[in-house]
């Protein structure tokens, strides 16, 4: 299929991703239908995309696999174990450890990347990538920082390429029909939302461990730093629990709240917040018994057990200014009195209550099973048309939505326009919490604290030595 | 020196709390034959003999220790006793530091009335035992500092032998004994007072007067946040598996006394009890009658209606990092409806849209939110203040109708003498116990819990009903 794409490529001077891009516009000219290559319901080999990974293992391999009907053309990993499984599965997919030189060498052969990284590496990877004109699905958060989720979006409409965060819910039938009943009037204007996660199911404030341990031969421990200050390699960041350190992660919140906030963010048509606070848990976690007594956590380094965050949005055309709490670790709001005794809130262990005029919708993670409550007056709503138009397949159709976009050019669900804003807003939070929880007030188009100058060197940071973002 | 004391008319033996009460309503002549003893006690000239308060301490670990040094001041105090299954133990690493424990606490009483009367002074008497302690009929009232799960048993024995009682908070360990040791503590007739000495300062008054003045409207919910445990003391983790050794001088089973036992660990003893659900009440149970107290007061709080919370990892074995607990309760006369929100482990309400750019919440505090305003206050109520600061100065402040106090401590030993009262008496305290109580068990329960006040149970959740009475241990009820 290169020999083909060699062809194609010579024969119209226009490259693959061009081709691809600019197919929206002339596909009915110039490709050749894919009923005569793709008999028997195949997919034609012309129509596939060539897609490589940054970040092969974890998540990085389910989305993988969700892609498998486009050519995996290239895989990176710095760990060689983590993404074993994934290379196994791919064979001819030449495998690297340094995503830099997998886009030297193959960057001819690629035309969009998975980037499954941990938080800190996706901004970097990502910006490379669509440098040089790559489509690119970035997993949630999109950046571990305000400044890098702007930078991408404005990044997706200069190299004019096709994204999609990796938000699978927003792909999904929930938060289309919250967003269409909200619309509707179901629950009238809507001032306030709670959102809760029972996450961090991993170690946050804990110490930082101690100690050197030597660098397994499979792993790049200075990839895997990438972007972050250098440390002293411990297995304990590594495969998942860099979501508890600043350096790496962005937290419960990061992790999260681009799944739970996302209806919130779509059905409220929110934009920047114009503030965020925030209150949390300081204590430290692990050799707890040292000393006897609790110790305290360096919150300039790890994200805190437990977190309260507030934000602020102003009005929107008709929408009133809205509250949105947040909840993590543990804490939740409170049951909402049309809640029925013996149900269940959210999903259990998160969700969503939009608190109307009229009424209140609750929906938990992912935007899923989205009810008025009581569940008497969902009974009695009388729903509206769709619409939203549906992703095929819903969520699970939302790398799939990303391949149809890079495609035929028509933006993927949660593209960096709509994902870079819901990014930075989830980012206020950890802005805020790294500020000591003080009231952030946010002017989202100069991307500026307004009221506290000094907050204004968290919205980006400082890269090691050897990385750029390039813009 | 109990023989001392004569037949009372009724021809029971008569207390020597029962003879100061006489002696103060003017029936002075039964008492002079009576007290000779007490000038043994190191007069010192500024207040008679007669008239002084004997105190016992039982319990004198860091808060006990706190507490005598301030008692023992008091020219109204003869401290003549401590008690405290506990010989010594370093408080450098908690927020008492120094030592304490029954001898380090003997030896400063001893030294501070040696040095007030060159050494004539024959010393405090020590006892392991509390019942050797209340057992002395010479000893007017006591001061109980024991961990939380010793407080009401400690206070109802003591009442029942006519002693006096100060008892640090909670006064219970659960919400049974609040409303047990309140019922006690009417029969018994005796001066009782918890240990929130906020309810003695200005600053709860001033919330009184100007909420009853309407400065904020109606009250419809107060936030009330606490940074505790912080640093202090363990919560959020399981039973140590080690059993290290009982240290020299501790009597560990009385130390353990109603509580299941357990053997000894250094996580429980010295002052890290507060976080074991078994003997501590956490962070609630700490600061809770503090900061409750002056939103009770105020407010006139009585039962909740019902009481949710969500915290961080609860286990069976301590109390949680962090917790968020919502009370409700009904109207009161013509007060609205009140949602009381308790934060702790570092959590706070949001900033509230009055305050001040600029300002921010302090690590602890009280806002009271009513439909024409908003008060915000120190932890224990102290220095109130209308938000924005431009209101509260053209706030026109209501006369000061509340009895100003002399001190909480100092109105506990004025009203063993018969005069005036203890403001955070046990009947004041009791249900205010109840309330935070009834947090810890919204925390355990996981669930929105409606309250049955007089039944005392849940009305949703008779799982639950395990922790609003705990059994005692064989050989420690009353």
């Amino acid at each position: 299929m290169k020999d083909i794409e060699k062809q194609t490529k010579s024969s119209t001077s226009l490259s693959r991703r061009q081709f691809l891009a600019s197919s929206a516009a002339f596909a009915a000219f110039t490709i050749v239908p894919s009923y005569v290559l793709g008999a028997n319901g195949q997919q034609p080999p012309s129509d596939k995309l060539n897609i490589a990974a940054i970040g092969s293992g974890g998540m990085g391999s389910g989305n993988i696999e969700r892609c498998s009907t486009e050519n995996i053309v290239a895989l990176c990993d710095v760990d060689d174990e983590r993404g074993a499984d994934t290379y196994a599965k791919h064979p001819n997919a030449p495998t690297f450890r340094d995503f830099r030189k997998m886009l030297d060498k193959e960057q001819k052969n690629i035309d969009a990347v998975i980037i499954a990284t941990p938080d800190h590496t996706h901004a970097v990877a990502a910006m490379a990538c669509m440098q040089l004109g790559k489509h690119v699905y970035v997993q949630k958060p999109l950046t571990h920082d305000i400044y890098e989720a702007r930078m991408l979006t404005e990044a997706a409409h200069k190299y004019k390429v096709q994204t999609q965060m990796g938000n699978q819910g927003h792909s999904g039938e929930g938060i289309r029909l919250i967003a269409e009943w909200i619309q509707d009037g179901a629950i009238g204007p809507v001032r306030e939302v709670h959102a809760w996660t029972d996450r961090p199911i991993w170690p946050q404030s804990v110490g930082r461990p101690a100690g050197e341990l030597a660098v397994p031969s499979t792993l790049d421990w200075d990839l895997w730093l990438g972007t972050a200050p250098f440390r002293p390699f411990n297995k304990g960041y590594l495969p998942f629990d860099w979501r508890g350190w600043w350096d790496f992660g962005t937290g419960a919140l990061g992790d999260m709240a681009c799944h739970i906030i996302d209806p919130v963010f779509m059905a409220l048509k929110l934009g920047y917040p114009t503030s965020a606070s925030a209150s949390f848990t300081r204590v430290r976690l692990g050799d707890r018994y040292e000393g006897h007594y609790l110790k305290l956590a360096d919150m300039n380094e790890t994200p805190p057990i437990s977190s309260v965050i507030h934000y602020e949005f102003p009005q929107r055309g008709e929408m009133p200014a809205v509250k949105l709490h947040w909840y993590d670790g543990g804490m939740r709001p409170e049951r909402p009195v049309e809640l029925e005794q013996g149900r269940r809130m959210g999903d259990g262990g998160n969700g969503v209550i939009f608190v109307g005029d009229k009424g209140k919708i609750m929906c938990g993670c992912y935007a899923a099973n989205p009810r008025i409550i009581p569940e008497e007056k969902m009974k009695e709503y009388k729903r509206p048309e769709p619409t939203i138009e549906r992703i095929p397949g819903g969520e699970g159709g939302h790398e799939q939505d990303w391949i149809r976009a890079c495609k035929d050019g028509k933006p993927a669900s949660s593209n960096f326009d709509y994902s870079g804003p819901l990014t930075e807003t989830v980012l206020m939070g950890n802005l805020t919490m790294r500020m000591d929880g003080e009231r952030i007030e946010w002017d989202g188009v100069n991307m500026k604290v307004t009221n506290i100058p000094e907050a204004n060197a968290l919205v980006s940071r400082k890269y090691r030595e050897g990385w750029s973002l390039g813009v | 020196m109990g023989s001392l004391f004569g037949a009372s008319r009724s021809g029971k033996k008569i207390s020597r709390r029962d003879f100061i009460k006489a002696g103060s309503a003017g029936v002075a002549a039964i008492g002079f034959p009576f007290i000779v003893s007490s000038s043994a006690l190191g007069a010192d000239g500024a207040v008679a003999a007669s008239d002084r308060i004997a105190l016992g301490f039982i319990g004198v670990g860091g808060q006990g220790f706190f507490n005598m040094k301030s008692f023992i001041t008091n020219p109204a105090v003869q401290v003549v006793a401590v008690c405290d299954v506990n010989e010594e133990s370093d408080y450098s690493k908690f927020y008492f530091g120094g030592t304490a424990g029954r001898k380090p606490v003997k030896a400063f009483a001893d030294n501070y009335y040696a040095e007030k009367n060159n050494g004539s002074f024959k010393g405090v008497d020590e006892y392991v035992a509390y019942q050797d302690l209340i057992g002395r009929k010479d000893i007017d009232a006591v001061v109980i500092a024991t961990p939380d799960h010793w407080h009401t048993l400690i206070s109802i024995a003591a009442m029942r032998t006519g002693k006096n009682v100060y008892c640090e908070k909670p006064i219970s360990h659960n919400v049974f004994e609040a409303r047990w040791i309140a019922e006690e503590a009417k029969k018994a007739g005796v001066v009782t007072q918890m240990g929130n000495q906020g309810h003695a300062e200005e600053g709860a008054r001033l919330l009184c007067e100007w909420i009853a003045d309407g400065a904020i409207g109606n009250v419809h919910t107060v936030h009330i946040w606490c940074n505790r445990p912080g640093g202090m003391w363990e919560q959020g983790i399981d039973r140590p598996s080690d059993t290290p050794e009982v240290p020299k001088g501790l009597d560990w089973d009385k130390w353990v006394g109603p509580a299941k036992f357990r053997p000894y660990h250094s996580l429980y003893h010295p002052f890290m009890w507060r976080g074991w659900w078994d003997f501590g009440t956490g962070s609630l149970g700490d600061m809770g009658c503090h900061q409750m107290d002056a939103p009770y007061w105020a407010l006139k709080l009585d039962a909740p209606v019902s009481i949710e919370a969500s915290s961080t990892k609860v286990n069976d074995e301590t109390a949680p990092l962090a917790t968020k607990i919502h009370y409700k309760f009904g109207k009161r006369g013509d007060m609205c409806p009140v949602e009381m929100v308790w934060y702790d482990g570092g959590l706070k309400p949001a900033r509230p849209e009055e305050l001040e750019e600029g300002r921010e919440l302090q690590s602890e505090g009280l806002l009271f939110v009513g439909d024409k305003g908003t008060i915000l206050s120190e932890f224990n109520g102290g220095s109130p203040r209308i938000i924005p600061e431009s209101k509260m100065r053209e706030y026109k402040r209501p006369a000061k109708t509340i009895e100003r106090s002399i001190g909480h401590r100092e109105e506990f030993i004025a009203a063993c003498q018969g005069k005036g009262k203890a403001c955070s008496n046990f009947d004041y305290a009791g249900p205010l116990n109840e309330i935070v109580l009834l947090g810890n068990v919204a925390v355990r329960a996981g669930k929105k819990l409606l309250w049955d006040s007089a039944n005392l149970k849940f009305s949703n959740c008779e799982e639950s009903s395990k922790f609003i009475k705990e059994e005692y241990r064989q050989g420690y009820s009353l």
